[in-house]
């Protein structure tokens, strides 16, 4: 257990997440390539299958371009800030502390994505990312404009707790990783403890689902005992339809990178009021879905 | 669990988690592993050559100031480094080591991110804000005749140093000692 008293330095933490994510990607690409080939094997696999899957990928490369030009200097120099004029302490950069750091991660991950669906800002983002028909690899790289500025709000206390911010981003990156991991109809059910535990890509599927019963549940990253105990779990049980409702159907990337902020900004132009309009930004997409249900009925 | 519940428990297990990090060998009470040993007779310890004796510095928490400094001003920190009474009169031992702490250095090894202090260890009350020394397996150059600057010019630059230790022994009448100087290498 002596490795867990190893230090680093903060450029060592910056090139062990640097070589992480790098060879994370090659590896997410092969596992993408078996799931294709495992479609064609059981002749799933459509040229919208390959469409939807390129959308992706060209959602990633517009999320990376927002990310890196505008949101990444501002999200360092914060967590900077913080860490270093706001922290209650410096934690020494050991085994222990990341750790630590990648627990309370994985909590910040969980309550970050809960409010991403509790919320019609989040939601306008984050439906880019639900809103394919389909459940693979790729989909875990379909990103929305602004998936980039919000963990920042929910990541931030943990420099505030004394965690190096390369520390924090380092953590918060195995915490994507292994969420990307989870995107697959290949791998069915695992052993019982595993599933008890662990987030996996069962719970996962759900998560994904349209099914009545299957919405708003299983936001967890890496531990689902986080929606066990705050009650928001739901067991795969019937066959899970994936996207979003009303259905996107398009693969036009530039459509599906925007939808989610384009429909917002129609539904807060013809609100009725500003009272209106500031719910449709704070209150859950449900909320705003069971008005349009009312006003429809009432028009008819 | 409903949401205001949901929330307390979150604070409460980030604050124990927290705790936990806190309370961490090295981070409280006493540190493990503050002194520099030798290693054991590792497979990395026969990537340099023999006469390189490897010492791994682990959790050495420093007390003292810090800079941003071009390397050819150090001697403003020293001048600081001095004025600092209170700091000095906080040592436990009438001969402390004093480190120099080298780190985050610019791209031409001009500047770095400077630190001059005292191991906490050697100190009766430790300042709240510490300096960590990046634990790993250190290089001692020699310092012929004593000279540091040219234990200095044996520091292999291509090598991309990660961090330099300067380590003094101040002697009761003020006077620095024995000095040497260890390299991390990236």
């Amino acid at each position: 257990m002596e490795f867990l008293n190893w230090a680093f330095t903060p450029e060592q933490l910056f090139d062990m997440e640097s070589w992480i994510g790098d060879w994370f990607f090659i590896l997410a690409l092969g596992l993408f390539f078996l799931e294709l080939v495992c479609y064609s094997v059981r002749k799933q696999i459509s040229w919208n299958l390959l469409g939807d899957s390129a959308t992706n990928f060209v959602t990633l490369a517009a999320y990376i371009g927002i990310t890196s030009t505008v949101i990444a200097g501002f999200y360092l120099g914060v967590f900077m800030y913080v860490y270093e004029h706001f922290s209650l302490t410096h934690l020494p950069m050991t085994c222990w502390s990341i750790l630590a750091c990648l627990l309370l991660a994985d909590l910040a991950y969980y309550w970050e994505h809960r409010f991403l669906h509790s919320c019609g800002i989040g939601w306008a983002t984050h439906t880019v990312h639900h809103s394919s028909p389909n459940f693979n690899i790729s989909v875990a790289y379909r990103f929305g404009p602004l998936d980039g500025l919000f963990p920042l709000f929910f990541y931030l206390p943990l420099a505030f707790l004394g965690f190096h911010p390369l520390m924090i981003f380092l953590c918060e990156m195995l915490v994507q990783i292994y969420q990307t991991l989870l995107h697959t109809e290949v791998v069915k059910k695992l052993p019982k403890p595993i599933e008890a535990v662990l987030n996996t890509p069962s719970h996962h599927r759900v998560h994904h689902a349209t099914n009545t019963e299957y919405l708003d549940k299983n936001y967890a990253g890496i531990l689902i005992i986080w929606d066990r105990m705050f009650g928001t779990f739901a067991e795969e049980q019937e066959t899970v339809r994936y996207g979003v409702y009303p259905r996107l159907n398009s693969l036009n990337p530039v459509k599906v990178f925007f939808h989610g902020f384009l429909k917002l900004a129609r539904q807060i132009y013809s609100a009725p009021n500003w009272s209106y309009r500031w719910r449709l930004l704070a209150n859950s997409p449900k909320w705003a879905w069971d008005q349009e249900q009312k006003l429809q009925a009432a028009d008819s | 669990m409903n949401l205001p519940y949901s929330i307390v428990t979150t604070l409460f297990i980030a604050f124990v988690v927290w705790l936990g990090a806190y309370v961490q060998p090295g981070n409280a009470g006493v540190p493990a592993g503050t002194e520099p040993r030798a290693p054991q007779n590792t497979a990395e310890s026969t990537l340099y050559s023999a006469t390189e004796i490897e010492q791994r510095f682990q959790l050495i928490k420093l007390s003292g100031i810090t800079a941003a400094l071009p390397l050819k001003d150090v001697t403003i920190l020293w001048d600081r480094f001095t004025r600092q009474e209170r700091l000095h009169q906080h040592l436990n031992t009438p001969s402390p080591d004093v480190y120099v702490l080298y780190r985050q250095f610019s791209e031409d090894f001009t500047q770095a991110r400077i630190t001059i202090g005292y191991k906490q260890t050697e100190l009766e009350d430790s300042e709240d804000r510490t300096t960590y020394i990046p634990a790993g397996i250190y290089h001692p150059l020699p310092a012929p005749d004593g000279d540091i600057t040219k234990a200095w010019s044996q520091i292999d630059f291509n090598r991309k140093p990660l961090a330099v230790i300067e380590q003094f022994r101040l002697s009761p009448s003020g006077e620095l000692n024995a000095p040497k100087l260890f390299v991390l290498y990236k």
